[in-house]
């Protein structure tokens, strides 16, 4: 039995309890809305003498990220949170990160760039940095993944930077009912973190000449790891659920009611929940539709949604997403959702829903909407129109006064 | 009393700098002094070049020295670490420009980081450009003699009286031609940053660079000192809040000695160095008002 406490938090301060938890070692952040809670409540731990760990009141996002990297490398674990412009801001040091193998966890409440309010702008710029990137429904998956994010990162199997993933004010500031587990169980699931090496320690008495691959090994190096990463993000899931009760599907997807769906769409995210409200209306007027939510984007798991596809043999798929990559008239998860389909004999008819854009609800009658054209699409065989912008169906922005 | 003397050697030559370069002593003699208890963080430039070492070299970007550091600082106090150097060997464009806001953060917040500035004047790794250090009419690659406009056209900042203005415990700057005192000054650095946890130590010292001064590399050394004997390069301390003018040559020789002998300066008119003449000598009056004060 494990012991828990119930309490009612937003996904922030979810977090900031996880960080707790993990008995985290050096954090480095700088405030951004909507992150900017997670921060403050982690000094709050540390004022109160409730946390034992270094905090850096860095001076910018750039920077933090380059504090991440050099406590990093002095084998302590460590946390930071950044979103939108800030982690825009990072991206060069999120890209060295990654390069030195540093198992750095990063919050993000995503935020669109010149909107205060979520979107997925800010993550998917790093798409190809080699982050794994969790994306997290409610305050309780956000601790729950959080947790687990260490063990995935730290693995010497992943050894890679992760970031948590959670949608800006609908999940970090909305508070929910969240089981809280007690420091004990969280020892037993997370033990102390154990480097792989050591960058810099100058108690070592004979000196290591570090010599990191060139970049093309490099490269095919780090995608192993990503590879490797599913599995442990799989087991991570698996005994997180043998001990705490709680499982997010397989770990990098999840699925809701696809037995025997002629279409089904995915999801990522705060949307999910709304999702599977609409799904369970259209069941009980007998459509045959189902649901996935995409948990782990990146590394993207191709495998079981191929597996998915053809156990359920799905005449149609609709991806909805929070971003769009210009040029190209769809999303990234769009994208790589068809690239991993594309090889089968019995490939799905693919339609793409750009929603939520600059934080813009993503209504009920939205994924209605999207529901009637994947359904049209698995019955007819035909997409007329491949993607639909919210702004299309009549999805409003949120704008604030001088924004 | 014997002849022998051994140091424990840090750095291993040979480098990869030019022939006659000043920072290969910047590097040697900062970390030699400090010993094996040391990390070091080296940004790109050309201290990059400084080869091999037996201390763990910290990572970091361009911009980022400080906070890499600060990184490093922070990690190795929570690994359990005691009395670690953590050193900063950055160039005057990692410090003047792109790092200087990692740089002002770390010093406010009190970083045990000993932040050496080795300052050749100019983005030197890149292809010699100007930087905020590039002194008035000097010829670099984005400052060159055109017809219309000729060298830089402004002042460099006064970056040491930045660094002041911060509050640390030591801000010094020093020449390659006086190794003692550049030494004493990494060992006070290291006393107060590392030993009594004061703070961030910053120290910055002329790299007097061949390559980008347009000189004959065997002149180093002389470049360095009458960069000082004319004022060019004022070598003093505030150590804790007091000030010292370490070398006080009874009287400048004239900057045109200096001037002349570099490339970067062989178009300057007799006007324009009387003008960096005149701006050399009212910073030096300061600092003689300073020296005599005490702070
Ligand atoms: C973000 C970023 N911008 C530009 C560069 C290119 N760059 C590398 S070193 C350098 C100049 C270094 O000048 P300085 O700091 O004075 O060192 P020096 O080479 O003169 O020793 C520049 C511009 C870089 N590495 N990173
Ligand atoms: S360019 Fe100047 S500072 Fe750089 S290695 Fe050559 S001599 Fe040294
Ligand atoms: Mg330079």
């Amino acid at each position: 039995m494990v012991k828990e406490k119930i309490d009612f938090l937003t996904g922030n301060d979810a977090i900031a309890y996880a960080v707790k938890l993990a008995r985290v070692k050096v954090i480095a952040a700088y405030p951004i809305t909507p992150q900017s809670p997670v921060t403050e409540k982690i000094s709050e731990y540390i004022a109160n003498g409730e946390m034992d760990a270094e905090f850096i009141e860095i001076e910018g996002e750039h920077s933090c990220l380059a504090a991440m990297r050099g406590a990093g490398a002095c084998g302590v674990r460590i946390f930071t949170a950044t979103c939108g412009p800030g982690l825009m801001y990072a991206h060069e040091n999120l890209e060295m990160v990654h390069r030195d193998r540093i198992p750095l966890v990063i919050a993000v409440p995503n935020r669109s760039y010149s909107s205060l309010f979520a979107d997925y702008t800010d993550s998917m710029c790093e798409a190809t940095t080699g982050f794994i990137q969790l994306f997290v429904e409610s305050p309780q998956e956000a601790l729950d993944t959080t947790l687990q994010a260490f063990r995935i990162a730290e693995d010497h199997r992943v050894l890679m930077p992760l970031m948590v993933l959670y949608d800006g004010y609908v999940t970090s500031h909305t508070g929910a009912t969240v089981r809280l587990p007690s420091q004990e169980d969280v020892d037993r699931f997370l033990p102390p973190f154990k480097p792989y090496a050591v960058r810099i320690d100058p108690s070592r008495s004979e000196f290591i000449q570090w010599d990191t691959p060139g970049v093309p090994l490099q490269e095919m190096e780090h995608e192993q790891a990503m590879t490797n990463a599913k599995e442990v993000i799989k087991e991570a899931n698996e005994e997180y659920a043998e001990i705490f009760g709680r499982r997010y599907g397989n770990g990098l997807i999840e699925t809701y009611r696809v037995e025997d769906a002629e279409a089904a769409l995915v999801t990522m995210a705060s949307m999910t929940g709304t999702a599977r409200h609409v799904v369970d209306i259209l069941r009980d007027k007998g459509e045959r539709v189902g649901l996935i939510k995409l948990r782990s984007f990146r590394p993207f798991p191709a495998e079981d949604f191929i597996e998915l596809q053809e156990k359920h043999g799905f005449k149609a798929l609709g991806v909805c997403e929070r971003d769009v990559t210009h040029g190209c008239n769809y999303g990234e998860v769009y994208g790589d959702l068809k690239a991993s389909l594309y090889d089968l004999a019995d490939r799905p008819k693919m339609l793409n829903f750009i929603l939520g854009l600059g934080g813009s609800d993503i209504r009920v009658q939205d994924l209605q909407f999207a529901y009637q054209k994947v359904l049209e699409a698995a019955r007819t065989g035909r997409v007329e129109k491949q993607t639909w912008f919210g702004h299309e169906i009549g999805a409003v922005e949120i704008r604030l006064a001088g924004f | 009393m014997s002849d022998v003397v051994t140091v424990e050697r840090v750095t291993i030559p040979p480098t990869g700098a030019c022939q006659g370069c000043a920072m290969v002593l910047i590097s040697r003699h900062a970390l030699d002094t400090l010993g094996r208890n040391s990390a070091v963080i080296i940004p790109a430039s050309c201290g990059a070049w400084s080869g091999a070492m037996l201390i763990d070299r910290g990572p970091t970007q361009f911009p980022s020295a400080a906070a890499a550091a600060s990184g490093v600082a922070r990690g190795l106090k929570a690994a359990g670490h005691k009395n670690t150097n953590v050193v900063v060997i950055a160039g005057d464009g990692g410090t003047y420009d792109i790092g200087l806001q990692a740089l002002s953060g770390a010093a406010e917040r009190g970083e045990r980081i000993i932040y050496i500035c080795q300052n050749n004047q100019a983005y030197m790794n890149t292809g010699i450009q100007r930087s905020g250090a590039t002194p008035r009419w000097a010829w670099t690659t984005t400052t060159p003699i055109g017809s219309v406009i000729q060298g830089k056209t402004v002042w460099p900042k006064s970056m040491p009286e930045i660094m002041e203005a911060h509050h640390i415990p030591l801000v010094a700057t020093a020449s390659i031609h006086n190794i003692p005192d550049y030494k004493r000054k990494i060992k006070l650095a290291q006393r107060l940053t590392t030993e009594e946890g004061k703070g961030l130590s910053y120290i910055e010292v002329l790299n007097t660079c061949p390559t980008g001064w347009r000189y004959s590399p065997e002149k180093m050394v002389t470049m360095a000192r009458l960069a000082v004997e004319t004022g060019f390069w004022p070598v003093y301390e505030v150590v804790e809040g007091k000030f010292k003018l370490n070398i006080k040559p009874k009287t400048l020789k004239p900057l045109k000695e200096f001037l002349q002998m570099q490339g970067r300066f062989r178009h300057l008119t007799d006007e324009q160095i009387a003008e960096m003449e005149r701006w050399v000598h009212e910073r030096w009056q300061r600092l003689l008002e300073r020296d005599e004060r005490g702070y």
